[in-house]
């Protein structure tokens, strides 16, 4: 349009030139009108050429302000570069945001929770402490003690059983004294006949005469001897008496002991079986609770070891989001560097597996192929 | 006196439960947030084994086991690299490199602790 102008604003004179030419054997008159004509052809002619110039200016002025202002671009591609490059810095920074505070809040976590896990060890290590000392190794001094203080009641049946083979011999001695007193009494009797056997001699010696008076002498002595026996014993008997009531206290005294002393022993044993039982039942709780504390040492031991796995989450999560950044920062350099015909060259297809060399976990890779998001399983170990 | 162990990742979070997780075996740890950090926490330290990142800043993990078993008061001490990378060809390159074993995060404590127990006694 503007070219239109143009030409027809640099042919109008041309035109009006030959038509002076043409009309130069006209008249003074009649060629001040044509050239009056042709001035005002002229003038409408620049009139029309500058309205043109002023639309053309206007309509480039609407097309540069835009760029000048930096709001909006005439084009679909335009605007969304301009759309990527205000956004993509936003994006950033919010990506940044994210990972920072992430990996600070998990820092932190992991710090308290290393804290924790110690007081836990610690308790851990009382309760293996008081394995040792509540738990087997208590209960084998417990028997010990127990078969020490059954020995020890084991020793005094064996004193009751001495004592009691004394009480026998003492019972023998009360069987022999019963014996002396019968040969007491045997004595007793002899003497008895042995004197009234002294008396008829003494009778007959007397009716003997002279004759007989040695023999009454005889008679007599013997008759002092068979009293001098039967009082022997008399005293023999009384001795015996008196050793037979001794024997028989000591034996009653003896008896009483020996039931006093079993009766003891009984209660010790009752005693002991009471204390050793208690003991055992107590153990025996002690056992079960170590047991269940080394339980739960065990499940608190393993609750750590998933925790510590999950903990890890945060570099997994950091390393993605770092990618994301580095992409975005290549894209944004891209749209500020580039020219269109750079963009025109751009293979997309390289730049995706460029993004692709970039990665380090394997769901990175499932994602990117547009497979499940599966998880790396925990602790690939390889030696080498 | 328990053995020394160098942790180099610049995850802090990683740079911790392996701390807390050898700590707990008996392992004294030192850490480094990357293969330069590492180097410079080599001197003065007598260090046993190394559990390195692989991706880091400054310097990643195959160039620090390079430069350890250039040295000579390391070319001996096992290296294990613990990384999220689990290409054959990254594992190929720590072999070639030196490295003991490949450990792909997420670690479970108790192999972890196998997989040192197996290179060093605490």
């Amino acid at each position: 349009m503007l070219l239109k102008r143009m030409t027809l604003t640099a042919l109008l004179p041309v035109f009006v030139m030959t038509l002076i030419l043409a009309f130069s054997d006209m008249t003074t008159t009649t060629l001040i009108l044509v050239s009056f004509a042709g001035a005002l052809t002229a003038l409408m002619a620049a009139w029309w050429a500058q309205q043109g110039l002023t639309q053309q200016l206007a309509l480039a002025k609407t097309h540069l302000e835009p760029d000048i202002a930096g709001t909006a671009e005439p084009t679909s591609e335009g605007r969304l570069r301009q759309l990527l490059q205000k956004s993509a810095p936003i994006w950033l920074g919010h990506i940044g945001y994210a990972d920072t505070h992430l990996t600070d809040a998990v820092t932190g976590l992991s710090g308290l929770f290393d804290q924790l896990a110690d007081r836990l060890n610690h308790a851990a290590s009382l309760t293996a402490v008081q394995k040792g000392s509540g738990g087997r190794e208590v209960v084998e001094v417990i028997k010990q003690s127990g078969a020490e203080l059954s020995a020890a009641v084991e020793a005094l049946r064996d004193t009751q059983q001495g004592r009691k083979e004394m009480l026998v011999q003492m019972r023998n001695l009360e069987t022999y004294t019963s014996e002396l007193s019968k040969m007491a009494a045997d004595v007793v009797s002899i003497a008895n006949k042995t004197n009234l056997l002294a008396l008829n001699a003494a009778i007959e010696a007397a009716r003997a005469g002279d004759s007989g008076r040695g023999f009454s002498v005889v008679a007599d002595e013997v008759r002092s001897l068979s009293i001098r026996s039967q009082e022997i014993a008399t005293s023999m008997t009384g001795k015996v008496q008196t050793v037979n009531s001794a024997i028989e206290a000591a034996l009653t005294a003896a008896q009483d002991a020996a039931e006093r002393e079993e009766r003891q022993i009984a209660s010790t044993e009752r005693c002991i079986d009471e204390v050793i039982n208690q003991f055992t039942d107590i153990v025996g709780q002690l056992e079960h609770q170590s047991q269940q504390l080394r339980d739960d040492t065990s499940a608190v031991g393993d609750a750590i070891a998933g925790v510590i796995v999950e903990l890890q989450f945060q570099d997994r999560v950091s390393q993605v989001l770092q990618n994301i950044r580095s992409n975005l920062e290549e894209l944004l350099s891209m749209m500020e560097d580039f020219s269109e015909s750079q963009f025109a060259s751009l293979d997309v297809n390289q730049w995706l597996e460029q993004m692709k060399q970039r990665y380090t976990m394997i769901e990175q890779h499932h994602i990117h192929g547009g497979g499940p998001q599966r998880q790396q399983q925990s602790s690939d170990i390889t030696f080498f | 006196m328990g053995k020394t162990v160098l942790i180099v990742d610049d995850s802090a979070s990683i740079r911790q439960v392996v701390s807390m997780t050898l700590n707990g075996a008996g392992y004294d740890t030192i850490q480094a947030c990357d293969g330069k950090d590492a180097l410079s926490k080599l001197n003065g330290n007598r260090i046993h084994l190394v559990i390195s990142d692989v991706n880091m800043p400054n310097m990643d993990g195959i160039t620090l086991l390079k430069e350890l078993k250039a040295r000579p008061d390391t070319r001996f001490t096992p290296v294990i690299m613990l990384t999220t990378e689990s290409e054959s060809a990254k594992k190929e390159e720590g072999r070639a490199a030196g490295a003991k074993a490949w450990v792909v995060k997420p670690f479970v404590p108790q192999q972890l602790l196998a997989a040192v127990g197996k290179l060093i006694m605490p």
